[in-house]
């Protein structure tokens, strides 16, 4: 009786349904559904980031490898960072345990001025303070408020386009799937 | 179907700048500028003097600000009487902008004219600003929050993005006129945008 299948037919056959297998674990793999606004990056290092809080406490992204970190650039003055900091801690509470570092950074404004507004828009987040401004200008944000991306690396990953809605399930779900990753 | 925008555009025109608002959209190639202007609010508010426009390509506002307005913004971020004193000399006005498009929008202020009759309005740049803010010896923290309030002079505006901040002008009486050109695409090879705005006005 003649085989159903010729040998080397039956072979492609088998390497097809392996590939097909392997699908889902590839899709996976790859570039996580990106909310509105946010873009990828092309993993530029990121730039400096060394600053102090009010309480003078130092900060360096540079010692922050291994982790994602948060960074954002804000200014109590702008309407859409007002709108936008009340999301953002409400992300940080929802992503507590995640190990996302959330740095948050005031451009060019005094310790009076964000001590005032944060006490009462986000109390739980602790900014870095860039008194003169000119840290914002080495990241050459697209104006405020900015946030990137930094992977594990220390390398830009994502851009988000203008204030977004963190604590959105869209947006908590894409950091989740990146600090999996 | 390919309809040549301007036989479009004239009419409609005519009719806005009867109420003081122009706007020509020029993309003979592109779908969506085939779609009639349409003003999304009553053309220009005599109260604030806002001039708003909105096409199927772009959301774009231009607010005229007093000069209480910006001597009380300033003032409130600690800049001193005589950076005050200088910002009030000139004329402010928010300019709001939003890509409603998939493709690049480019917003290169170089490509703005501003002109009243054969006159050109002369634009104050951040160029301006910062040698002015040298001269005053005006803290870095004070010129930085000042750039951050001015409008980029360049920006690749992304699909659905927006972007906002003040442009300024030697402050003038006289009502004058914005022709806006943005380059678009990520080779900027599409056919450019062109917005109009007319009868802007500088308030005191």
């Amino acid at each position: 009786m003649a085989p159903l299948m010729k040998k080397p037919t039956m072979i492609r056959l088998l390497k097809l349904i392996v590939c097909l297998m392997a699908l889902p674990a590839a899709i996976s793999a790859a570039e996580p559904n990106l909310p509105k606004g946010i873009i990828s990056l092309d993993g530029e290092v990121a730039p400096a980031l060394k600053l102090k809080n009010m309480d003078g406490e130092p900060f360096d992204l540079t010692d922050a490898k291994g982790r994602w970190v948060f960074v954002h650039f804000w200014a109590s003055w702008c309407g859409p960072c007002r709108k936008e900091m009340p999301t953002i801690q409400s992300m940080a509470n929802q992503l507590s345990a995640s190990g996302l570092e959330i740095v948050m950074v005031n451009t060019a404004e005094t310790d009076d001025t964000v001590f005032s507004f944060m006490g009462i828009v986000a109390p739980d987040l602790t900014p870095l303070m860039d008194y003169d401004g000119l840290v914002t200008e080495t990241w050459q944000p697209r104006g405020l408020p900015s946030t990137y991306l930094v992977d594990p690396q220390g390398k830009l990953r994502y851009l988000a386009l203008g204030g977004r809605p963190w604590d959105k399930p869209e947006y908590i779900e894409f950091l989740k799937d990146i600090i999996a990753k | 179907m390919k309809i040549k925008i301007p036989k479009l555009i004239f009419p409609i025109a005519a009719v806005f700048a009867s109420v003081g608002f122009v706007v020509a959209a020029m993309a003979a190639d592109d779908v969506q500028s085939q779609q009639p202007n349409q003003p999304a609010k009553p053309a220009a508010d005599e109260k604030s003097k806002t001039v708003e426009y909105e096409n199927a390509m772009i959301k774009m506002m231009v607010i005229p600000r007093t000069r209480e307005q910006m001597k009380a913004f300033y003032e409130g971020r600690g800049f001193s009487q005589q950076a005050i004193a200088t910002i009030a000399e000139a004329c402010f006005m928010t300019v709001v902008i939003k890509n409603k498009t998939d493709k690049i929008l480019w917003l290169e202020l170089d490509n703005w004219q501003f002109h009243s009759g054969a006159a050109e309005v002369e634009r104050l740049d951040r160029a301006f600003w910062m040698q002015r803010w040298e001269k005053l010896h005006v803290p870095v923290a004070n010129r930085s929050t000042f750039g951050w309030t001015l409008l980029p002079e360049r920006r690749d505006l992304r699909a659905e993005e927006g972007v906002g901040g003040n442009i300024t002008m030697k402050f003038s009486e006289q009502a004058f006129n914005l022709t806006a050109k943005f380059l678009r695409g990520e080779d900027k090879q599409t056919s450019p945008l062109t917005v109009q705005l007319n009868n802007l006005q500088c308030i005191k």
